[in-house]
C-alpha cells in the first residue's frame, strides 16, 4: 500500500518547505482556537444549565492545581509513570531479544509458535485477577501485567523486522567472517530497528492502558487509583482533573516515544514520515 | 529478485509441520502433572479446570455471562466502527476540519480507554450502556485515525474526476473516498479488534452484574481457581477466534485490494 501512495508523498515533501510553516502555524493556530472554544463553552452550559456530571471548567482546573500542589497527585503520577515505564523496558528487552531469536531461527519458532500465537490475542487483561491472588497488590502484579501486555507488539514486530532483513546483507556480513551473534547484533537488528520502534510505540500505549486498570483495580495507588477514589468519593473535579492528567500523560509519552524514533532513526526515511 | 534465500532457512531444512504442536501438548501435560503432584492451590490440574466447562458452563454461565460479553462487544464494536469511519472519512476530506480538531483528537486518543471507566460509572452508572460505551471509546479513535489517513491519500484525480461527473460532496465521500480509504480503515479495525476485547473484560470488572470480567473476578474473589482459569482459556480461544473470523472477513471483502 505504501508503495502506491509513495510517489505522492515523495512530490508533496519536495514541494513543502516554502509553505510548510505557514501551513503548520494555521493549523497549529486552528486547533487551539477549537479547544478554547470547546473550554469556553463547557464553562458557559455548566454555569448557566449546571450538571450533575460535568463540573465547570475552572473547577477542574482549580482542583488540578489543588492536587498537584498538595502533592498527592503528583505522587500518583510518578507512580504510574514508574510503573508504566519499568514494564515497557523489560517489554522492550525481553522482546527483542526473543523476536531477535525466534525471527532468525525457524526451528525455534516453530517449537514456541502455537504458545505465542495463542497467548498473543488472549486480552491480557484476563490475567490481572490471577496476578493479583499470585503477587498479591503492589507494584510488582502492576509493572508485571504492564510488562506481559506490551510484550507480544515489541516481539512480534521484532520478528517480522527480523525475517523482512536484506538476506543479502546478512550473507555479506557472513562472508566477511562474521559469527552468528554478531552478524544479529550488527546487521540484523539495526535493519529491523524502524519496525522494533513501531512496537515499542504501540508497546508503550498499552503499558499504560494495563497499568491504569491494575491501579483501579487494586487500589494500589497511582492515578487510575486516583480517578476511582475520587469517583467514589464523588470529587467529580477531582475526578476530571485526574484524567486530563493522565491524557496528558498518555500524549507525552507517545511524543516521547516519537522522538525516540526520530533520533534512531534519522537515516530511515520512513522514520520521518 | 529472489536470488538468495537467507542462509538461516538454507541450514537443516525447513521445521516440519507436527513440530509447533509438540510444546502445547508438553505443556498441557505437565500442567496436569504438576497439578496433580499438588501443594499449590493456585494451580489446579488441567482436567479440574476442563471439568469446570462440564459441570457449569453448559447452559449456565454461557447464556448468563458469555452471550452478554459478546453482545456488549459487538454492539460496541460496531457502533465505534460506524463513528470512526464517518467521522475519520470527514475529517480526512475536509482541511479545514481536520485543523481544528486535531489536537483534540490526538489527546483523547492519547487517553488510555481505562481511565475513563469511572467517568463512565459515574455518568452513566452500572448499566449496559456504560460498558457499551467504554468499548466504543476504546475502538473509536484507532478507526477514525485510519479512516482520515485512508481518505488523505486518495488520488486527487479521483475525487476530482467525480466531482466534474457532478457527484455530490457526500456521493463522493461514499462512492468514491469509502472506497479507497477501505484498506486503511480494515487495518484500524484490525487493531480495534483486540483493544475492544479488553475494554469488554475491564467493563465488567468493576460493579459487574454479568460477563465473562465479571465472571473472572467472581471466581477470584471466591477463590476457585479451576474456575478462573476456565475463564482465562476462554478468554484466549474468543481472541484467537476473533481474530480468525476478522481476517477471513477481510480476505474474502477486500481481496480486489490485496494488489498493494
Amino acid at each position: 500500500m505504501t508503495a502506491v501512495v509513495d510517489p505522492q508523498v515523495a512530490v508533496s515533501r519536495a514541494a513543502r518547505p516554502a509553505g510548510r510553516g505557514r501551513r503548520l502555524g494555521r493549523a497549529g493556530l486552528r486547533g487551539v482556537v477549537f479547544v478554547v472554544g470547546l473550554v469556553l463553552a463547557l464553562q458557559v452550559i455548566t454555569t448557566v444549565i449546571g450538571s450533575r456530571y460535568f463540573p465547570q471548567p475552572t473547577a477542574i482546573a482549580a482542583a488540578l492545581v489543588d492536587q498537584l500542589a498538595d502533592g498527592a497527585l503528583g505522587v500518583a503520577l510518578l507512580s504510574t509513570l514508574g510503573s508504566a515505564l519499568a514494564g515497557l523496558v523489560l517489554a522492550t528487552v525481553v522482546g527483542v531479544v526473543a523476536g531477535l531469536l525466534l525471527g532468525s531461527s525457524p526451528w525455534t519458532f516453530a517449537i514456541v509458535r502455537w504458545v505465542v500465537e495463542f497467548l498473543r490475542p488472549l486480552p491480557s487483561v484476563a490475567l490481572v485477577p490471577f496476578a493479583i491472588l499470585l503477587f498479591g497488590v503492589g507494584s510488582t502484579t502492576t509493572i508485571l501485567a504492564a510488562f506481559y501486555a506490551s510484550l507480544w507488539p515489541v516481539l512480534f514486530n521484532t520478528l517480522y523486522g527480523v525475517r523482512d532483513a536484506d538476506p543479502v546483507a546478512v550473507d555479506s556480513a557472513r562472508t566477511f567472517g562474521l559469527s552468528r551473534v554478531q552478524v544479529l547484533r550488527r546487521v540484523v537488528l539495526p535493519l529491523a530497528l524502524p519496525n522494533v520502534l513501531t512496537g515499542v510505540r504501540v508497546a508503550s500505549a498499552i503499558a499504560l492502558v494495563l497499568t491504569i486498570t491494575v491501579e483501579l483495580l487494586t487500589a494500589a495507588g497511582g492515578v487510575g487509583y486516583f480517578i476511582s477514589f475520587m469517583q467514589a468519593a464523588i470529587r467529580t473535579p477531582e475526578m476530571y482533573a485526574g484524567v486530563l492528567v493522565v491524557g496528558v500523560l498518555g500524549y507525552l509519552i507517545a511524543l516521547g516515544v516519537q522522538a525516540l524514533e526520530r533520533r534512531m532513526l534519522f537515516w530511515n526515511r520512513r522514520g520521518d514520515a | 529478485m529472489a536470488v538468495a534465500a537467507p542462509s538461516t532457512r538454507r541450514r537443516g531444512g525447513a521445521p516440519p509441520k507436527w513440530v509447533p504442536a509438540v510444546l502445547p501438548v508438553v505443556l498441557l501435560a505437565l500442567w496436569e502433572v504438576a497439578g496433580q503432584a499438588g501443594g499449590s492451590v493456585y494451580l489446579p490440574p488441567l482436567s479440574r479446570t476442563l471439568g469446570v466447562f462440564a459441570e457449569t458452563w453448559f447452559p449456565d454461565v454461557v447464556v448468563h455471562d458469555v452471550l452478554p460479553s459478546l453482545g456488549r462487544f459487538a454492539a460496541g464494536f460496531l457502533l465505534a466502527a460506524v463513528i470512526g469511519i464517518v467521522l475519520g472519512l470527514a475529517i480526512g476530506m475536509s482541511r479545514t476540519l481536520d485543523d481544528y480538531l486535531r489536537p483534540t483528537l490526538e489527546f483523547l486518543r492519547a487517553l488510555p480507554a481505562v481511565a475513563v471507566l469511572p467517568v463512565a460509572v459515574f455518568v452513566l452508572g452500572l448499566g449496559t450502556s456504560m460498558r457499551i460505551s467504554v468499548i466504543v471509546f476504546g475502538v473509536v479513535f484507532p478507526v477514525l485515525v485510519n479512516a482520515a489517513a485512508g481518505a488523505r491519500s486518495v488520488r486527487p484525480e479521483r475525487v476530482e474526476t467525480a466531482r466534474m461527473f457532478g457527484l455530490t460532496r457526500f456521493a463522493i465521500a461514499r462512492r468514491v473516498v469509502l472506497p479507497s480509504a477501505l484498506p486503511m480503515i480494515s487495518a484500524g479495525l484490525r487493531v480495534a479488534l483486540p483493544i475492544a476485547l479488553i475494554m469488554m473484560v475491564v467493563s465488567e470488572l468493576v460493579g459487574g452484574q454479568n460477563g465473562l470480567g465479571f465472571y473472572l473476578t467472581y471466581q477470584q474473589q471466591n477463590f476457585d481457581i479451576p474456575a478462573m482459569f476456565a475463564a482465562v482459556i476462554v478468554l484466549g480461544v474468543l481472541g484467537n477466534l476473533l481474530n480468525a473470523l476478522y481476517a477471513a472477513v477481510e480476505r474474502r471483502a477486500l481481496h480486489w485490494a490485496r494488489h498493494a
